[in-house]
């Protein structure tokens, strides 16, 4: 990163004859977010869990999709870890397969909210003519009730894109975008906020003064200083995607009980609940400890990247 | 002040037009038709008779203006003539939204019928949620980083964290099924007539409300916790101890009041967010309200329900902005001015 934080000047060899390590903003982050213990184990939790997501399959090699009515409804067992669900399916391997569709929707979502509210704010916080105009339309798209119109969006264009891109593509293609779509204007408001106090500081004026043009001021010396915010935008807002998705499927529009997600699962598994709960209990479970992990590892994110906080 | 209230009654209208376009417009877009749940004897002459005679085929502005007109007018002045039984002129003449299913009924009679549901287990557990957070949050604010602090934290993520689509299957598995506390399904057709239905009806609220107040609350106390721990550092703050002022009147009479003020709008603001969150909560315990209505009418494509639905969040959401920007406006004098 471009920016250097607090890089003591090398002429003064008081009591270090060595020079002193550089410091950087994200390694002063970084030492500062290792002490936080809640932070960590949210991070190695999130870990662990997209490492079994994404070899796990490799290693338990069962398949998700293998009917096997023998077995129907076994509960936990050696054999089957997390038992099976009413057709005889496992639910180890279905929960890992549907946890990778589920992190993915996440990640993807993050994404395009980041891309549309970092482009929106930082063009309405460094262009004054354009700021009006796109901070009302940010009020206005917060205001839109989120879950009931996303409700609608699903139900409404589910067939069309299946058509299109097929049965599991065009659910992901069609949630990942309304997810994005309605979830960038948070990010918007605090990339403007800080656009607009970075613009005022002494190296932005520098740049104008060498004549840099609109485009590189934006993008090479004020995005690098927003980072810090996206940063922590983008981690919670991975969350909320998970949990958007989840509770689209558990409401039946999201993606169909064919296709394993953590929140089609639960779906699918809700009415079996009294009697074989363990088809309700780990896609929960999983959901769940993915989004506390993410909460945890944001907080922590937050207050590491706050200079403020510092000891 | 009144050109402070003006300018944001307007900044509402605006946004409710907007609201109401895209609601709308995404509606119109939707593959649907009003016939389709029409017996397959009748012939196709006849239903594109139908259609003609409910609008379909006339220009989309032409549509949205005469929704627009039913919603806002038509339908205000009978739900007015409903709740109070004071006739306004022609009560049989006026053209209502009816929904495509429920054979022609009046949209807004249907709403009326479910709306108490939801009112009940909803209201009930924001107010709850508040009456709780907010003393929680202001004591861990005051004092940060103590154990209290720390543990009310952990909860809180935990709180905000934990889906109630989850928690909700949780608790019916626990205290229903196991324990056999409360009952597993919400009777809908029970009727408030006795201390012994009412009891009932306590009894099957409690899960739901449960669940919600849980959820509501973790972020209802953090918010509360970070106002109070800014405020705690605060100028004005060090003043009233250093003027010698008894610990107890700095906190409840300096700290208290001036951290509140973003905790009512967010309370505020937070009013239409639980209706949409009550959707999953209705789903789960089966409670016949506003949610269970939207999705019942998304799945047998009954599109005057969903936009009136939709349409009544949307007024909420306008209306309690509306109401969180005046009072921060009240609470807070500098915000007029700026």
């Amino acid at each position: 990163m471009s920016v250097s934080a607090g890089a003591a000047s090398p002429s003064l060899p008081i009591n270090s004859p060595k020079t002193r390590k550089q410091r950087t903003l994200w390694g002063d982050a970084w030492v500062q977010f290792r002490r936080n213990r809640l932070a960590m184990f949210g991070l190695l939790l999130l870990l662990l869990i997209i490492l079994a997501v994404l070899l796990g399959p490799y290693i338990y090699r069962v398949d998700p999709k293998s009917i096997n009515i023998v077995e129907a409804s076994s509960p936990p067992s050696s054999a089957h870890p997390f038992g099976t669900d009413d057709l005889g399916r496992d639910m180890l391997a279905r929960c890992l397969y549907g946890g990778r569709i589920s992190l993915a929707v996440g990640f993807v979502a993050m994404l395009i909210a980041m891309v549309v509210g970092t482009t929106i704010g930082l063009l309405a916080g460094y262009l004054p003519r354009l700021d009006n105009l796109l901070m009302r339309f940010t009020d206005m798209m917060l205001t839109l009730p989120q879950v009931p119109l996303l409700l609608v969006a699903m139900s409404l264009f589910r067939d069309p894109l299946r058509m299109r891109f097929g049965l599991e593509m065009g659910a992901f293609v069609m949630v990942v975008t309304i997810i994005g779509i309605l979830g960038w204007m948070p990010t918007a408001r605090m990339v403007r906020g800080s656009v607009l106090s970075l613009k005022r500081k002494e190296f932005v004026e520098a740049a104008v003064n060498v004549g840099a043009r609109n485009g590189s001021i934006m993008t090479r010396h004020i995005l690098p200083n927003v980072f810090g915010i996206i940063t922590v935008a983008a981690t919670l807002e991975v969350a909320t995607a998970i949990l958007t998705e989840s509770t689209l499927s558990f409401l039946g529009v999201g993606f169909p009980p064919d296709v394993p997600t953590w929140g089609s699962l639960l779906y699918y598994g809700r009415n079996y609940m009294t009697q074989f709960p363990w088809m309700v209990l780990f896609p929960g479970l999983l959901i769940s400890l993915t989004i506390l992990a993410i909460n945890f590892m944001g907080d922590g994110l937050r207050d590491a990247l706050d200079p403020r906080q510092r000891q | 002040m009144g050109a402070y209230i003006i300018r944001r009654i307007l900044t509402g209208l605006l946004t409710l037009l907007f609201i109401s376009f895209v609601i709308f417009a995404l509606l119109d877009l939707a593959p649907g038709d009003p016939t389709a749940n029409l017996p397959q004897s009748i012939p196709q002459e006849v239903k594109a008779r139908i259609r003609e005679a409910l609008g379909v085929n006339d220009p989309f502005l032409m549509r949205y203006m005469k929704w627009g007109q039913q919603f806002l007018i038509v339908e205000p002045i009978n739900a007015i003539e409903k709740t109070t039984g004071i006739a306004i002129g022609d009560s049989e003449g006026r053209l209502r939204i009816t929904s495509w299913t429920s054979r022609g009924k009046p949209v807004v009679d249907i709403i009326i019928e479910r709306l108490p549901q939801t009112l009940y287990v909803v209201g009930m557990a924001y107010l709850l949620s508040v009456l709780i957070a907010v003393p929680l949050g202001i004591f861990a604010g005051y004092r940060q980083n103590s154990w209290f602090d720390q543990i009310s934290s952990v909860i809180a993520v935990i709180g905000f964290s934990l889906p109630t689509f989850f928690t909700g299957v949780l608790v019916i598995q626990i205290f229903a099924v196991w324990l056999g506390w409360f009952p597993t399904l919400y009777n809908t057709t029970l009727r408030v007539t006795s201390m012994e239905t009412l009891f009932q009806q306590l009894r099957q609220m409690i899960m739901p409300i449960m669940v919600l107040a849980f959820f509501q609350m973790a972020a209802i106390s953090r918010f509360t916790r970070s106002s109070v721990i800014e405020n705690m550092k605060a100028d004005y703050v060090r003043t009233a101890r250093s003027k010698g002022l008894r610990e107890r009147l700095v906190v409840v009479r300096h700290v208290v009041r001036n951290s509140l003020i973003p905790v009512v709008t967010l309370v505020a603001l937070g009013i239409p967010g639980i209706f949409g969150g009550a959707i999953v909560t209705e789903q789960i315990f089966n409670v016949n309200g506003i949610g269970q209505l939207l999705i019942t009418s998304l799945q047998s494509n009954d599109i005057p329900v969903v936009q009136t639905v939709l349409m009544i969040f949307a007024v909420l959401v306008v209306i309690f902005n509306l109401i969180a920007d005046i009072l921060y406006g009240v609470l807070d004098p500098r915000i007029r001015y700026s």
